[in-house]
């Protein structure tokens, strides 16, 4: 009987250790996006908060209507692509403030999403990403797929940032004149790195949609501040655009899943998240008080 | 050959150049001087196209480019800022930002960013102590004001510009630094009779250095002067006299 007990809390523990990667991973795709526009591009993009609603209300929507994952996630990436693109046109053409832009496109995507799929929208046991998992019949082997899938796309950004391409990237987050010297315009290269960032964030949002089995409009609510605190966390383990991402996305996950260990209540899960980043930052700088060496 | 006819600029119903007519020829080395507001530096972003003319228009070899933006002017023409920090990309390493300057006037791809490495200049970076492996794996932000200007010089020069203008370069740079980037400049654009344009505020350099010699003063050329014909030029035909005795009084 002990036996018996002692199993099925092994099996419970490697089922909220499992839970804390899977999400890890999905959000460490918001991770990338925002280490795209804010770190490489010095754009701190609030847009990301509609694009990742988007992404989940498209994908409820094309999957609730028996469209195939293999065509409505292109399609969720590119909608989210649009948005970044609106985002970018706002601040470039019109001159609006990084913030601005944002706020703008994400108050408009609001309305755009509830539109698409309402306030919730179940799924209903429509076939997901998750239903190719050959050999588990009940979804619990999420991970099987999604650990690939965000090591792949890892990859394939990380690929891409040290192209001619990706270095124009770099280049124009840090000195947009240099880019217009080498004759390049750099409006492009912003508007692209917002066009990558929210695509990616829409797929995110997709996958999450996916991973839950049903899309709530509240859902992509302070999915910014949550892929902020990913990020401090993996640039206090790693440097640069890298697996560091993912394990901060997933210790991210890990601390709030303590919380529900000590029995906080969830409503509190947003304060603890902007306390745990005030915590980070704050260290860091005591740290590196201690550390800087004289001149 | 750039040819001014008749150009103006007015920024904030300001007129910052007026009327200005002159001609670069093709080897020309102009050193141009004058107060601060002088607009000297309006001057450099008219040409580079940052600043678009009010009235009058720009030739370039008898072609019409007084409407051509930055970008599109950007082939033809290379500027060293006096802030080392816009020329270069601070974050990214020394080899990174060499190989970035070869993107100039081609269209990039998704080859690899390093693939267009400038493999000839490796002799020249390590006269200037810029060649080890160690220096060019440092992010660029790490280098002194002085490596940063050196660097700057060399990016700006790998694909060979029509005219090469350098605002004011050894501004923030301490005396050593300022004399070894000179030295390393001026041998370099008079061994490639580069087309050049440089901003100072020190006479005497400019003495010294200035094959023609314009004085830019309250939006106007004031002087052309050549210090080939003219060879009792002084300090003071260029800037004016200055008392230092009065600051004691």
């Amino acid at each position: 009987m002990n036996l018996y007990k002692e199993k099925i809390k092994m099996l419970f523990e490697w089922l909220i250790i499992q839970g804390i990667i899977e999400r890890g991973l999905i959000f460490s795709i918001t991770v990338m996006s925002i280490y795209i526009t804010s770190r490489i591009i010095k754009f701190d993009d609030l847009s990301v908060e509609g694009s990742f609603g988007l992404g989940g209300a498209l994908a409820a929507l094309l999957l609730t209507n028996n469209i195939p994952s293999f065509i409505a996630l292109p399609l969720v990436i590119i909608a989210g692509a649009c948005a970044g693109l609106a985002t970018g046109l706002l601040h470039t053409q019109l001159k609006l403030n990084n913030l601005i832009s944002g706020i703008v496109v994400t108050t408009a995507l609001f309305s755009i999403n509830l539109k698409v799929a309402g306030s919730n929208m179940i799924l209903n046991n429509k076939s997901t990403i998750f239903d190719f998992i050959p050999f588990t019949g009940n979804n619990t082997m999420k991970i099987v797929i999604l650990l690939p899938l965000i090591c792949a796309l890892l990859l394939l950004i990380k690929w891409f940032l040290n192209t001619e391409c990706g270095f124009l990237f770099t280049a124009v987050g840090d000195n947009p004149q240099m880019l217009t010297n080498l004759g390049k315009n750099p409006t492009l290269y912003i508007i692209g790195a917002l066009m990558l960032g929210n695509a990616l964030t829409a797929f995110a949002g997709a996958l999450f949609v996916h991973y839950v089995g049903y899309f709530s409009i509240w859902s992509s609510v302070g999915i910014l501040i949550i892929a902020l605190a990913g990020l401090i966390i993996a640039e206090t383990v790693g440097y640069g655009f890298g697996f560091s991402l993912l394990v901060g996305a997933i210790l991210y996950q890990a601390i709030i899943a303590a919380t529900f260990e000590f029995n906080v209540d969830p409503e509190w899960n947003k304060l603890i998240t902007a306390l745990l980043i005030i915590l980070i930052i704050a260290c860091k700088k005591h740290f590196a008080l201690f550390t800087k060496r004289p001149s | 050959m750039i040819k001014f006819d008749n150009v103006s600029i007015t920024i904030d119903n300001k007129q910052i150049l007026k009327n200005i007519s002159c001609t670069i020829n093709n080897g020309d080395f102009i050193v141009i001087v004058g107060p601060n507001g002088a607009g000297k530096t309006t001057f450099f972003d008219m040409i580079s196209g940052k600043q678009m003319p009010t009235s009058g228009s720009i030739f370039l070899d008898g072609i019409d480019i007084t409407h051509l933006n930055e970008q599109h002017r950007a082939p033809l023409i290379s500027r060293l800022f006096q802030n080392p920090q816009l020329n270069g990309i601070a974050s990214m390493t020394v080899a990174q930002n060499l190989a970035l300057s070869t993107y100039k006037g081609h269209t990039v791809s998704l080859l690899n960013g390093m693939e267009k490495f400038p493999t000839h200049i490796t002799a020249q970076l390590d006269k200037l102590n810029l060649g080890s492996t160690k220096t060019l794996n440092t992010p660029m932000k790490d280098l002194s004001g002085g490596q940063r200007q050196l660097l700057a010089f060399i990016m700006a020069t790998i694909t060979p510009p029509r005219l090469f203008m350098l605002d004011e370069p050894t501004a923030a740079l301490d005396p050593q630094s300022a004399t070894k980037l000179l030295q390393f400049a001026i041998k370099f654009i008079n061994e490639h009779t580069m087309t050049t344009l440089l901003i100072t505020h020190d006479p005497e350099l400019a003495l010294v250095i200035g094959k023609k010699i314009w004085v830019l003063e309250d939006g106007h050329i004031i002087k052309q002067l050549d210090s080939r014909e003219d060879t009792n030029l002084s300090a003071a035909d260029l800037i004016g006299h200055i008392d230092y005795q009065k600051l004691m009084e």
